[in-house]
């Protein structure tokens, strides 16, 4: 991992935040930590937050703590914009820490760093293990801002899911798009003892889909060096002339990465995000190993 | 030649072919014909009813396919525009960064470039519409029109297919330029500025000088609220001879009526409605005809020499079962009324199916659940609920086929054994997902709201069994009005039958009360919750009266529901 300039961070209440977070800063050694979290979530984040703040007292980097909003996405967009244009300088070497950052917030961070002009590293910390639920209320799924790709008004959807351990959300997106293809990704080669069998839901799951639409499985490896972004590419190639392409990562962070470089090589690509309200207080348990790399 | 391919296919009309649309589809009974007029038409109902496949088949391209099948010429007087809104395109929310004035005019300039390409779409699949125009004076009107030159070299109509589509891209690539936090678009059209004009176009045409241009605009609950409040304001124009708007929606509840000005479109005035689902209390009824006459086309397409009640038969044992409730249930009639038919036959109907539940032995198993009649039931009104478990029947009967030694041919109808094990199967499967799923499948529920709708449903369940087995009057009523409502214990309610409805566990509709010959809402649980609970889905053309209260209580305490003697409960029948 590379020092940084700055440290674009989510707060969360893991564990694995608060270990990974005194990690990161301790390699990057910034002169800045950006960090942000969910005003719903306030109380849940308070203690690692504070943690955090302490943290970067003993480094010596500024901390500047933004809170957003579960319920406003265009504000959250419009405050990491102008957050960022104030705090982060062009040509700069930025971090961002994916570890327990929502995917929308990562494109969205991902994007104004881009604009910026700045030089874009990512860190990402496993759990040790995953509790029996993540996430709960799915909320209507969404474009990501300025990363909406371009519609073609004659040309069928297909949609991109890199499916994570919530079966019921790679449904929603599925009965949302209505795509007439579905191109669903599962985690292969995983640290998790539980992954192989909760990828084996999710293809038992696609099979019923299928009934609805077609849907096509292929296997990833999100924690490969280039977070699966050459397989997703393949899968995705044949599609690019004839169809409009909506991709979304519900799988391991870095396949949000993955998804990312590949919207900026097609940008008629489309990022989606299937927001949830509620999460589980055991969304994960410990620490394990870090995945770094470049944006 | 009998096919082995299942003919229940239920794909969502956009992914049939164009030969199948008018395989399946059925014009009786299902109030399409209003389609094909000038009027504006909303059609409501939930996801599989087939709003989808009534304004497809009333759209330009496949109409003309009917006429080349037909072996004549395709009529010029009404041509359908079919308009898709759940695109990515109408999902865009770049909008939301604007303030509010151009959030209309981007959201209204994407909505009316798509509307503009399907004109134009459909105006180069019409043979010889340009014949005997001036295709120079047409040119020029429509560049007029856009004030920007056409592409030259293309035909007229692939010229404005792609400069529409340029103009779309265009905008688009501007809005979600990665060089600029701005979200702006000035070069904007309307309405008024582009797709009313490009349709006066069409009529200068000598081919399309009389024709209705229909504006079939699907899935209009996908459009964000500018769009549709412009949608709306466009329904509401008071000349209707050039183009009309059929515009088909989950719910009317979902989508404002206010239009742009702050004004609403009002029901009768400016738009007919059609609720696409419909009651269903016998075989006679509309949604019986039409059940029957599709899955007889359907099996018909397939070469399977069948009727629907010959290709799903009752159970003999059932049958018999049946027959002898009846001669019983009839005695005692007889014995009670005497001579007046009327009176025997209304016992009869109420009473017969009730008795063969009701003595059935506490040992046996579930009952039998077969038949044609018995499926349409089940679907509660909605085709898709009825072509899903006809799906996996038929599903199975190939897997057996296949394993069977000597069993292979063609599908000549599904044994009652299987009907049963597969609605058996389904009903489960719904109340698990109920339990199981319901929190993390539809937006807005809680686990605090799945757990509700639970118990709601099941105290449903269980009250409605009770009145099967033991209840005097109305024994097999499994629908229910509410009493006692207070503007609290409503809010509370409609939250969760917002989310019962969205899940498609709970259907509502209007009829008329018993009270002074009023309207009221009515709630339908789907049909196919019962035979897990070993009830009748049948069900009689009544309903039960049920206090808000109690079915608050139900929800979120899971206290059972009294069966109230039969005294109380005409008493209740007047509660407001």
């Amino acid at each position: 991992m590379n020092e940084s300039d700055s440290i674009i961070a989510f707060a969360s209440w893991e564990e694995r935040f608060r270990l990974g977070f005194d990690q990161i800063v301790r390699t990057a050694q910034p002169s800045q930590v950006l960090l942000y979290y969910f005003e719903e979530y306030a109380d849940w984040t308070s203690d690692n937050r504070t943690h955090a703040l302490n943290t970067c007292k003993t480094s010596a980097s500024e901390f500047i703590e933004q809170k957003l909003s579960v319920a406003t996405p265009a504000d959250n967009w419009q405050r990491i914009r102008d957050d960022l244009r104030v705090s982060v300088t062009p040509g700069s070497r930025v971090t961002v820490d994916l570890t327990t950052m929502p995917r929308e917030i990562i494109w969205n961070v991902f994007w104004m760093l881009d604009l910026i002009g700045c030089r874009i590293d990512y860190s990402y910390f496993r759990p040790a293990g995953y509790g029996d639920w993540l996430s709960r209320e799915p909320q209507r799924p969404r474009l990501i801002y300025k990363l909406s790709g371009i519609t073609r008004l004659k040309a069928r959807t297909a949609l991109v899911v890199l499916a994570g351990y919530d079966v019921d959300r790679t449904k929603q997106l599925m009965a949302f798009f209505e795509p007439e293809i579905t191109l669903l990704g599962l985690q292969s080669l995983d640290k998790d003892p539980t992954n192989d069998q909760r990828m084996r839901k999710q293809r038992e799951q696609a099979e019923r889909f299928s009934q609805d639409g077609r849907v096509e499985c292929f296997s990833l490896d999100a924690y490969a060096p280039d977070c699966g972004e050459e397989i997703v590419g393949q899968q995705i190639v044949g599609y690019l002339d004839s169809h409009n392409i909506v991709m979304s990562s519900l799988g391991p962070k870095p396949s949000a990465v993955s998804l990312y470089r590949l919207h900026r090589k097609h940008r008629a690509t489309a990022l989606a995000y299937a927001p949830s309200k509620e999460f589980s207080r055991e969304y994960s348990r410990g620490f394990g190993e870090g995945v770094f790399g470049s944006v | 030649m009998t096919s082995r391919k299942n003919p229940f296919e239920y794909l969502g009309a956009n992914d049939l072919p164009p030969d199948m649309i008018l395989d399946y589809y059925v014009e009786d009974f299902n109030y399409s014909r209003f389609i094909q007029s000038n009027r504006n038409v909303l059609l409501v109902g939930e996801r599989g009813c087939g709003k989808s496949m009534t304004l497809l088949y009333n759209s330009w391209a496949i109409q003309q396919r009917k006429a080349e099948l037909d072996g004549h010429a395709p009529s010029l007087d009404l041509i359908g525009i079919y308009v898709p809104c759940n695109t990515p395109l109408t999902h865009k929310g770049e909008y939301q960064l604007c303030d509010r004035f151009q959030a209309q005019v981007i959201s209204e300039h994407h909505l009316v470039l798509s509307i503009a390409f399907r004109i134009a779409e459909t105006l180069a699949r019409i043979p010889n519409a340009l014949d005997g125009a001036d295709v120079d004076r047409l040119r020029d009107k429509i560049e007029f029109v856009f004030a920007k030159e056409m592409p030259s070299g293309a035909s007229l109509f692939d010229g404005l297919m792609e400069f529409v589509e340029r103009e779309s891209l265009e905008t688009q690539r501007r809005i979600n330029d990665p060089k600029t936090a701005e979200v702006a678009y000035n070069d904007t059209y309307t309405f008024s500025s582009l797709v009313a004009p490009l349709l006066g176009c069409a009529r200068l045409m000598p081919a399309l000088a009389r024709s209705h241009f229909m504006l079939l605009i699907d899935d209009a609950h996908d459009l964000n609220e500018h769009q549709l409040r412009s949608l709306n304001s466009w329904i509401a124009y008071r000349d209707h001879s050039l183009f009309s708007f059929k515009v088909a929606l989950a719910s009317i509840g979902k989508a404002s009526l206010r239009t742009s000005s702050g004004g609403s479109i009002l029901e009768g005035h400016d738009y007919t409605r059609l609720n696409m689902v419909q009651p269903f209390h016998n075989e006679a009824s509309d949604f019986g005809r039409f059940a029957g006459q599709m899955i007889a086309r359907r099996l018909d397409k397939c070469g399977i020499e069948a009727t629907p009640d010959t290709f799903f038969p009752v159970s003999p044992q059932l049958l018999a079962d049946l027959k002898k409730s009846e001669e019983t249930v009839r005695a005692e009639a007889i014995a009670k009324y005497g001579d007046d038919p009327r009176k025997v036959s209304d016992h009869v109907y109420k009473y017969k199916r009730a008795h063969y539940f009701r003595s059935r032995s506490t040992k046996a198993n579930r009952p039998e659940y077969s038949g044609f009649d018995t499926l349409v039931f089940l679907s509660t009104g909605v085709i898709r609920n009825l072509l899903q478990p006809c799906y996996w029947m038929y599903d199975k009967m190939l897997s057996l086929s296949g394993q069977a030694e000597g069993v292979q041919g063609p599908i000549r109808g599904i044994p009652p054994s299987i009907q049963t094990e597969i609605i058996l199967d389904r009903s489960r499967s719904l109340w698990d997902w109920l339990r199981d799923e319901l929190g993390q499948s539809i937006e807005g529920c809680s686990s605090e709201d799945a757990g509700r709708c639970h118990q709601l449903l099941d105290q449903l369940a269980t009250h409605f069994r009770e009145r099967l087995l033991h209840h005097k009057s109305e024994p097999r009523a499994v629908s229910f009005t509410i009493s006692g409502r207070t503007d609290d214990l409503m809010s509370k309610l409609n939250h969760l039958f917002r989310i019962l409805r969205e899940a498609q566990l709970l259907y509502i509709r209007s009829g008329s009360a018993k009270d002074k010959g009023r309207r009221e809402w009515y709630y339908i649980p789907n049909r196919m919750l019962w035979p897990e609970r070993g009830l009748d889905p049948h069900g009689q053309h009544a309903r039960v009266s049920l206090s808000a209260a109690e079915l608050w209580a139900a929800a979120s305490e899971n206290r059972p529901i009294a069966v109230r003697d039969e005294a109380a409960e005409l008493k209740g029948l007047f509660d407001e």
